[in-house]
């Protein structure tokens, strides 16, 4: 099955695209591995939807070349690519009913109707409408279109399936349901999944590699963990997750750690690859990784923070603190224990918060 | 009642277009239905009036005599067949110029396309007659169409367009085609774009794309642009009666004969009452049709 399964890889080289003068994608490159799922993750204007496009070949780039499954497809037709897409607004043939939407690909490749009705079964099966073959598109509901458009896909078999933005228009516990979906049906299928989303939750929750796009160009691809853990620069800290920044310069760096000076603070930095004593900084720490109200000499960073804020998140709370320079700090505590040291904090109060050195991320500038 | 009673003047607004469509539509269609069941004349007007007094009675003056006239005459027939397969011809015409056409503009970029529906428009903010002069100079054996024609080796003598029923078809077709155009372009510049992609990236080649997508999602207004071409263009006299000769002798320009020169109000009514009968009755049926289909 080498074959089968290379037919699935995406190879991008230098892919560039410009609308009416305006950069949309700088020449980038990824790769994406057959049976991959991919996400690719962005705010709205970042060029996610046009790389989407220039795969399915909706868009040729103005520069750069596109392989699938090693085959060069860069100025190839859509119908000529072994890839399908699912649209956002899911592109349902308005004037064709379930089956008939669904087999729709497999007449355009001139399949007869008794290798059809198997194959529509079979994908009305796996998107879970059977017995809503008759239906016409104007009786679904929103959950049941974006079916019948992924069952469109699928029973392509294609080698690569694209999704534009396919929850977007769920509501939310639909939407949950239909990642789980979307997750099972790819491990089923094993086909090369390419996912574009703005929500970092679908992203990281539902992708092997997360592919963080910022106008026109990647900043970050890799798991979801290391994406969240080790994010490259500020703004994919600030993208994926919420995270407090503190500015500081270093003042010495061994291959075990540094430590840099912030302020008052004084911050210790786990792991290699710190930068050079003497150059400015910046820290990046996850709320979730700060300590409200510790004992002190329980963790190795200490800042004294005062409470301006709560917001309560029913599994959660986040609580906002000023610190001495009066940046924002934010911390995230359970719900169940508002503190560590006592029952409870008012607005005003001044508190200990602490982390530890391996909670601290050091960001490239 | 779905919502708030209506005020004042949302009657007075519901109200007024009402009484427009009484005064244009039902007023004068009941009149020509009351014509159509007279005598002639002779007198002003030149029917028999609609209650006499005779012999110490009253009388109902109501007649079949132009109905019966009208529906039996051949000459009447020939006119309305020739009415016919020329609307006909124009409407088909229309679609198969107008269509590709209105794509185009649809399928142009945004900004260009109020200009290219307004170079389609423009033409007929002059007068009618004058452009149909216009042609009739266009179409002359010794006219620019022909000296093309000649200079092209396409004909080696002038093609006798003027006075012939090519040359009604053609004029038909140009003075009809923005009656097709715009509702087409209305259709075509509102298919979802991503519909059309999807079909690509399904697989479907162009022309496959365009049969099985395309036209039956654009279907709707290709039929509205065609009726509103064939419903005019059965009643015209103009054009025939200046572009055609007697082979063209139309059933609109007949009615119009029949009312201002011959003076015969009831043949003219008894015309345009079988004429739109006959138009209409078809294309009720198949509304009529259609909803027993769907309903079913």
């Amino acid at each position: 099955m080498t074959s089968a399964a290379a037919a699935g890889t995406v190879e991008l080289r230098g892919v560039a695209k410009s609308f009416d003068g305006q950069p949309i994608l700088r020449p980038l490159d990824l790769t994406v591995a057959a049976g991959e799922f991919l996400a690719l993750l962005g705010g709205s204007g970042c060029g996610k939807t046009t790389l989407l496009r220039i795969i399915a070949g909706l868009e040729v780039p103005d520069a750069g070349g596109v392989r699938i499954g090693g085959r060069d497809v860069t100025s190839a037709p859509p119908y000529e690519r072994p890839v399908n897409m699912m649209f956002q607004s899911y592109a349902v043939f308005p004037h064709l009913d379930v089956a008939a939407n669904i087999g729709y690909g497999l007449r355009a490749a001139g399949l007869k109707p008794a290798e059809r009705l198997a194959l529509v079964e079979w994908a009305l099966a796996l998107v879970r409408l059977e017995g809503l073959a008759r239906r016409r598109p104007e009786q679904l509901s929103g959950g049941q279109r974006q079916r019948v458009a992924l069952a469109r896909c699928l029973v392509k078999k294609p080698a690569v399936l694209l999704l534009d933005e396919p929850m977007a228009a769920l509501d939310r516990n639909l939407r949950e349901e239909m990642q789980r979906e979307l997750v099972r049906i790819q491990r089923d299928v094993g086909t090369t999944f390419i996912l574009v989303t703005h929500d970092q939750d679908e992203a990281m929750s539902m992708a092997d590699r997360v592919a963080v796009m910022e106008a026109g160009r990647i900043v970050q691809c890799g798991p979801p963990r290391e994406v969240y853990e080790r994010p490259a620069n500020r703004f994919v800290a600030r993208f994926v997750g919420r995270v407090n920044f503190l500015e500081g310069v270093v003042r010495e760096s061994t291959s075990a750690g540094c430590r840099v000076a912030c302020g008052p603070f004084e911050v210790r930095v786990a792991g290699a690859g710190a930068p050079s004593a003497g150059s400015a900084c910046t820290l990046a720490i996850r709320p979730e990784r700060v300590a409200v109200a510790a004992p002190p000499g329980a963790f190795l960073n200490e800042l004294e923070g005062v409470l301006a804020a709560t917001a309560y998140f029913g599994d959660f709370v986040r609580a906002e603190f000023r610190l001495a320079d009066g940046s924002r700090f934010e911390a995230t505590l359970a719900a169940g224990a508002p503190a560590a040291g006592g029952p409870s904090l008012a607005p005003g109060e001044s508190v200990r918060l602490g982390f530890d050195a391996d909670a601290v991320v050091v960001l490239g500038p | 009642m779905i919502g708030p009673r209506p005020g004042r003047g949302t009657r007075l607004a519901l109200w007024l277009p009402l009484g427009w469509l009484v005064a244009t539509i039902a007023v004068p269609t009941g009149l020509v239905l009351l014509l159509a069941f007279r005598r002639l004349a002779d007198r002003i007007p030149p029917v028999e009036p609609l209650w006499s007094q005779a012999a110490g009675h009253g009388r109902l003056n109501l007649s079949l005599e132009s109905i019966v006239a009208v529906a039996t005459d051949p000459l009447y027939a020939a006119a309305f067949g020739h009415a016919l397969a020329n609307a006909l011809a124009t409407t088909l015409l229309c679609v198969l110029i107008g269509y590709p056409l209105a794509y185009a503009i649809a399928l142009a970029p945004a900004r260009r396309r109020p200009f290219y529906l307004l170079l389609a428009v423009v033409p007929f903010w002059t007068s009618f007659l004058m452009r149909t002069y216009a042609w009739m100079g266009l179409l002359r054996d010794s006219g620019p169409v022909n000296s093309l024609l000649l200079a092209l080796h396409l004909a080696d003598r002038p093609v006798h367009l003027l006075y012939s029923p090519a040359g009604v078809l053609i004029v038909m077709v140009y003075s009809y085609l923005p009656f097709f155009l715009l509702p087409m372009y209305a259709v075509l510049e509102r298919l979802p774009r991503e519909v059309l992609e999807a079909a690509a990236d399904l697989g479907a080649r162009p022309f496959y794309a365009f049969r099985t997508v395309t036209l039956p999602l654009s279907l709707r207004g290709l039929l509205a642009g065609a009726v509103l071409v064939f419903i005019p263009a059965m009643g015209e006299y103009i054009i025939p009666d200046l572009v055609g000769n007697t082979q063209t002798i139309l059933i609109g320009g007949v009615l119009w004969n029949e009312f201002f020169q011959n003076r015969d109000w009831p043949t003219a009514a008894a015309i345009a009452l079988l004429t739109t009968l006959t138009i209409a009755l078809p294309f009720a049926a198949g509304a009529l049709l259609r909803r027993r289909l769907r309903a079913a």
